[in-house]
């Protein structure tokens, strides 16, 4: 005998099975607890040593006095610098908006930390090159560039590779679209021959 | 105009890579579109519904943790599965419940694919027979009629290769008709 599966029987039994409203209920605000997780002590304490430590250096690096003797260095060191202020004035901007919010959403949170880190990280290795410039001492200022120069290396790479990949994503998506439209218009088709 | 693939394949793999971009209505909109799914298998699994919903909160959670990581976004649905019955075997402890051996269980050959045993018209029936088959049964036939998954990819969720699959897809019908007919209904 061969088997006549009713067509729709998968919703059929997806209706028998009836759930109980109260664990359902229960259900769906622990996910969104989930989703949304309050700040715990420990990590307000982090977003407001991050908030004002962050502003800190951020306007530390800004009220420098040798910032104009900087500007008669060759061009693009200064740009550094202010990249990093910047930077800097990002995440503690960031660390106000998690303290305002009291939660952090756990979804899409994941470029927003890799781009913070890639600026944090060219923080510093702009921040070494000024103490390399700065510096008398011949040895000391080779090894800061020279570890500048590799973080710099680093930040290069990943945001090369985060941009390759969002690149090909964006890619996907949009040929899937295609895709999708033409399955669309094939289903069109194929109704009005019928 | 022919195309390779339906409409529904070509919309899970775009609701992966919108989820995998970040886009929190992707998520919502993933969560709605297998919930009830899930929880339908989730639910064959474990013997509690409290315990179900948790096993599924926890699956949504390692699919917000994984999901970029999710290679092959055409597979969707048995990654989907595959996930939700790693978090309810390990959580529940139901691994010995699993590799219990059936006594009935043997090898079948190419059986199983040509002759099917039984018509099913009746959704209710399966619904009450599923409650009552041993484990390894249940979910193979959840499986099997709620998402009219292959061979192939019943065993990519449980893990055991397609012979081990086809046999108990077999043994599981048959067990089903007995079952149905030795309470005088007809399958």
């Amino acid at each position: 005998v061969s088997e006549n599966r009713p067509t729709g029987l998968r919703e059929q039994l997806l209706a028998l099975e009836v759930p109980s409203p109260s664990l359902r209920e229960r259900y769906e605000n622990e996910v969104r607890a989930q989703l949304e997780q309050r700040l715990s002590p420990l990590q307000r304490t982090c977003a407001w040593l991050s908030l004002l430590v962050n502003i800190l250096l951020a306007a530390g690096l800004l009220a420098r006095a040798e910032w104009v003797e900087l500007l008669s260095v060759p061009a693009g060191y200064w740009v550094l610098l202010a990249a990093a202020a910047v930077g800097l004035t990002g995440l503690s901007a960031w660390s106000g908006y998690l303290l305002w919010r009291g939660s952090i959403h756990r979804l899409g949170q994941e470029p927003w930390f890799e781009a913070f880190g890639l600026i944090v990280t060219g923080a510093i290795a702009a921040a070494l090159f000024w103490l390399a410039w700065q510096g008398d001492n011949l040895a000391t200022s080779l090894q800061a560039t020279a570890v500048a120069l590799i973080l710099f290396g680093i930040v290069g790479v990943l945001t090369l590779w985060s941009v390759q990949r969002r690149h090909h994503l964006e890619t996907k998506v949009k040929l899937l679209e295609l895709e999708l439209r033409l399955a669309e218009l094939a289903e069109r088709l194929e109704r009005s021959e019928s | 105009l022919v195309l390779a693939r339906d409409e529904q394949a070509i919309r899970d793999e775009l609701l992966v890579l919108r989820c995998q971009r970040g886009e929190r209505a992707a998520f919502a909109e993933l969560f709605h579109q297998w919930e009830r799914r899930l929880f339908y298998y989730v639910r064959r699994l474990v013997p509690q519904e409290a315990d179900a919903w948790d096993a599924l909160q926890k699956t949504w959670l390692k699919v917000l943790r994984d999901i970029r990581r999710l290679r092959d976004p055409a597979h969707l649905r048995v990654w989907l599965y595959r996930l939700a019955r790693n978090t309810a075997v390990s959580h529940f402890r139901l691994e010995r419940a699993l590799r219990t051996r059936l006594e009935s269980e043997g090898d079948v050959g190419d059986m199983v694919c040509s002759e099917e045993l039984f018509q099913l018209e009746d959704a209710e029936l399966v619904h009450h027979a599923l409650g009552r088959l041993p484990l390894p049964f249940r979910e193979v036939l959840t499986l099997h009629y709620v998402e009219d998954m292959s061979l192939v990819e019943i065993s990519a969720v449980l893990g055991v290769p397609v012979g081990t699959v086809k046999s108990r897809l077999y043994y599981a019908k048959r067990a089903m008709r007995d079952l149905l007919l030795s309470e005088g209904k007809r399958p």
